[in-house]
């Protein structure tokens, strides 16, 4: 039997992935969540926007990859033993997220969730899908279909 | 609609379109040739409105019950011979299927089939009148019950096992769907016919499997229930008929007996006999039944060996089978899954193989081998899974061809060549469109009116071909016609007039003058008809089709005719390929498209004042491609002839392909690249090497694509 998600309780906290960025901490829907790797060599591929660093060899399938500091507008950062490829699945895709770091899995109640805040300029508010309060510290929960875009290709990069 | 409500609608949906498809051409087909329908076709046309009617009326689709239950009267009035079969039963019947086809997708989108009440009103009215008077005996003759249905077993003559067969069909009735039927098939009273464990009990919280189960379930049902009905019906009748005893004995499947008793000049046994329905020896038994019984012996009754009579009872339950028992339906998903998990086999075999074969002994090289041709054969079965024939989508068209045949006025003779032809199922799918609109603009603009025809010598007819064939590595479809062709002045023309060609094109090859109308925006239609004018269509065709990672061609005899032609790559998993490298990044020639490799010396190198590169081999020259410019790397060497160069070729084009180094030549599975990167110019896709590098394959005929429209 299907269970169907999208009618689940409203009391339910949803679980989210965190994970760090330049300063700043974020969390990510575990449902889009695939699995979590650690850095493995990228081949490049042409034709892609800046922030589609190439693709890697996931045990034979060959996915795209996203540096998300380059997506958020970041300067980039060498890559170290900490960084890791978080693997999300949006509809049809799998892709990989390029992170600088990932900590726990927090659960948030969707009563403690508020909506974004309208977004300006250049930078990550325009790939959030809320703010989430955990203690007293306030989490920006990141909306993977945005922050994946439109199909990336020399026509449709998503623009600001 | 709750997701389970969805499910069973999704499930009718699928079901019925189906149907439709399967029917329509058939229905064509009788159109064309002005026959009356035989029996196993006018079978097959009622059970797909009985079967939609059954379930429409249970999803609670009003409008599609009604149309498709005075469709079922219609044809029912047929088969008895009330009504007589024309050609405006044939139009009431297509319109039933067009309305049946629209009510579908309306109630794909909305839920409902309620908007259409007004069309179904019309269509009903017009249905009624072509109907036969209400007979007087109220049993209908039962559909044959699909696949999954038990066998109907033979019915003894006693009304308790009647009885307990139309038992549950009582409980659903009263119960609704909340309550737990059972679908029990009557009772065998001689237990020849193999019960079907199909029948089984249906629960609310059912898997997906069971919704399917309950969908067969209820029909199975409603067709048990009919057929207990025409048990009753043959065996409340005279019991001494020759009908009845054999219908009881379960040797004649009870609607043979129904068309054998329409031909009236004859007897039942020798009708019977003539169409194969049942043996002479089996017709003797019967008739010495029949003496019997005449006689007062009420307990005489056909007793017959196993085989003929299961063999009768599968013939009301098999007989409209028609291949659907060989088929299973597969979730598609699935299907990729497996795909997905062979090609990963694949390349983890190869590593393996190249590993283990260096230090190992002759064991081991033996193991090796055998799973290496173990993994390619599942390779090959995998990628045939995906492979169905092309059959359904070419058949969709002959009633498109007969709708705007009509339209335009002109006569049209569609012939299908190479319908048995397989193609991926994704392919299959895409291809549809195209193809349709390939046949729009050959009825529209190429094949001319009648009159003009005659007084060019042709027949009549206009005639359409529409072929598919397998060559080596693609599927080729070809839509022909025999119409007037391409008018070359023309096309240019209206090339000039939409700045699609500068000066007047007369250097132009014909090839390269008809690809024109392949450009965007581009349209000779003098009057817009329908979508074939408004120059929307053939660019769309192109690009479909490019999608696909194929070609469209076209060729045409000013007078004679015009041929599209639509090349589309066999979904190759493995190629051989060429590995060469371009700085850090290696790539892929498949070898299908390489001619040589060669080191050439200055000499051999022109450089044009555009900027162009060109490299004289063998009294050839040919354009020199910097892979390592055209792809944004930074490669060993810049200068051509310190580098090497790859010739390589597309049908008639040739290219020097500028690259660092040889890698070798391999085997290696074609992965596709992730919709994720539509944007990559030039590839066919990628590939994970023995040693887990990715290599990126190049597509020659795309790239060279590419780069004319760059240039």
């Amino acid at each position: 039997m299907r269970h169907d998600h999208s009618s689940a309780e409203p009391a339910e906290p949803t679980k989210f992935l965190t994970f760090d960025v330049g300063t700043e901490s974020y969390g990510l829907d575990i449902r889009n969540v695939r699995e979590i790797i650690g850095m493995q060599s990228v081949t490049v591929v042409p034709d892609v926007p800046p922030f589609v660093k190439g693709v890697i060899n996931l045990r034979g399938k060959v996915i795209p990859v996203m540096d998300v500091r380059l997506r958020f507008g970041l300067p980039e950062r060498a890559w170290d033993d900490r960084t890791c490829i978080v693997v999300v699945h949006v509809g049809d895709w799998l892709v990989g997220l390029i992170v600088d770091t990932v900590s726990e899995v927090l659960d948030i109640p969707p009563g403690n969730i508020e909506p974004p805040p309208p977004a300006f300029g250049r930078g990550p508010q325009h790939f959030l899908a809320g703010l989430g309060k955990v203690g007293d510290r306030v989490r920006l929960l990141v909306d993977a279909r945005a922050l994946l875009g439109a199909p990336a290709g020399t026509a449709a990069t998503p623009t600001h | 609609m709750d997701a389970d409500t969805q499910e069973i609608v999704d499930y009718f949906l699928t079901e019925s379109r189906e149907a439709i498809a399967e029917v329509e051409p058939l229905l064509m087909g009788l159109e064309r040739t002005g026959g009356v329908p035989d029996r196993a076709t006018l079978d097959l046309i009622f059970r797909l409105f009985h079967s939609m009617k059954g379930s429409a009326g249970f999803l609670g689709f009003g409008q599609i019950e009604r149309v498709t239950h005075h469709a079922e009267t219609l044809l029912d009035g047929v088969r008895k011979g009330q009504v007589r079969f024309s050609p405006a039963v044939v139009d009431l019947l297509c319109r039933s299927l067009d309305f049946s086809q629209a009510a579908l997708a309306v109630v794909e989108t909305s839920g409902s089939d309620a908007t259409l009440a007004q069309r179904a009103e019309d269509l009903v009215a017009a249905l009624s009148a072509g109907e036969p008077a209400p007979a007087p005996a109220p049993a209908p003759a039962p559909a044959p019950a699909p696949a999954p249905a038990p066998a109907p077993a033979p019915a003894s003559v006693h009304s308790p096992e009647i009885a307990a067969a139309l038992a549950p069909f009582a409980a659903f009735a009263t119960g609704g769907a909340a309550a737990a039927p059972a679908a029990a098939p009557p009772p065998a009273v001689d237990a020849e016919a193999p019960a079907d464990s199909e029948a089984g009990t249906v629960e609310e919280d059912d898997g997906e499997a069971d919704l399917a189960g309950f969908f067969a379930n209820l029909e199975a049902m409603v067709d048990a229930g009919e057929q207990a009905l025409m048990r009753v019906h043959a065996s409340t009748s005279d019991p001494t008929s020759l009908g009845a005893i054999l219908a009881e004995a379960g040797a004649v499947a009870s609607q043979e007996i129904d068309a054998a008793l329409a031909e009236r000049n004859r007897k039942l046994g020798e009708v019977l006999v003539d169409r194969g329905a049942v043996s002479p020896d089996t017709v003797a038994q019967a008739l010495e039944v029949q003496e019997r019984r005449r006689h007062g012996d009420a307990e005489a009754a056909l007793h017959l060996p196993t085989p003929e009579a299961a063999a009768g009872a599968a013939a009301s339950a098999g007989e409209s089978a028609r291949g659907r028992a060989e088929f299973l339906r597969v979730d598609v998903r699935k299907l990729d899954q497996l795909m997905d998990l062979v090609g990963e086999l694949i390349i983890a075999e190869t590593a393996v193989a190249v590993d283990g074969a260096e230090d190992s002994g002759d064991r081991m090289h033996k193991a090796l081998v055998q799973l290496s041709r173990v993994t390619r054969e599942l390779q090959d079965v995998a990628m045939s899974l995906r492979m169905v024939p092309i059959e359904p989508t070419f058949r969709k068209m002959i009633r498109l061809v007969r709708d705007l045949s009509r339209k335009q006025g002109k006569a049209v003779e569609l012939i299908l060549e190479g319908e048995e032809t397989e193609v991926d199922k994704g392919v299959v799918e895409a291809i549809g469109d195209p193809i349709l609109h390939l046949i729009r603009n050959a009825i529209d603009h190429g094949l001319e009116p009648e009159a003009a025809r005659l007084a060019a010598g042709k027949p009549a007819d206009g005639r359409l071909t529409l072929s598919a064939s397998q060559q080596t590595g693609e599927i080729r479809i070809e839509v022909r016609d025999d119409g007037r062709g391409l008018d070359r002045a023309r096309i240019l023309a209206k090339a000039r007039e939409r700045g699609l060609v500068r000066g007047d094109g007369a250097e132009m090859s014909d090839k390269d003058v008809y690809a024109l109308i392949f450009e965007p925006g581009f349209s000779t239609a003098d009057q817009v008809t329908d979508i074939s004018g408004r120059g929307v269509g053939m660019d769309v065709v192109r690009q479909n089709i490019e999608r696909m990672k194929g070609r469209v061609e076209i060729s045409s005899t000013p007078g004679a005719g015009t041929v599209v032609t639509l090349r589309i790559p066999l979904t190759l998993a493995i190629i051989d390929g060429m590995q060469v490298r371009v700085g850090a990044s290696t790539f892929i020639l498949p070898m299908v498209n390489v001619i040589e490799t060669v080191a050439v010396s200055a000499k051999d190198i022109t450089t044009l004042s555009t900027g162009h590169e060109l490299v004289k081999l063998r009294n050839r020259l040919l354009p020199v491609v910097r892979l390592h410019e055209f792809y944004g790397i930074t490669p060993d060497n810049l200068r051509i002839d310190e580098g090497l160069l790859v010739i390589v070729e597309d049908g008639t084009e040739r290219l020097a392909l500028l690259i660092d180094a040889l890698m070798g030549q391999r085997q290696t599975v074609v992965k596709p690249l992730t919709s994720y990167l539509t944007g990559a110019r030039g590839l066919a896709g990628c590939t994970v090497l023995g040693n887990g590098e990715i290599s990126l394959i190049l597509d020659v005929p795309k790239l060279i694509r590419d780069m004319d429209r760059a240039a």
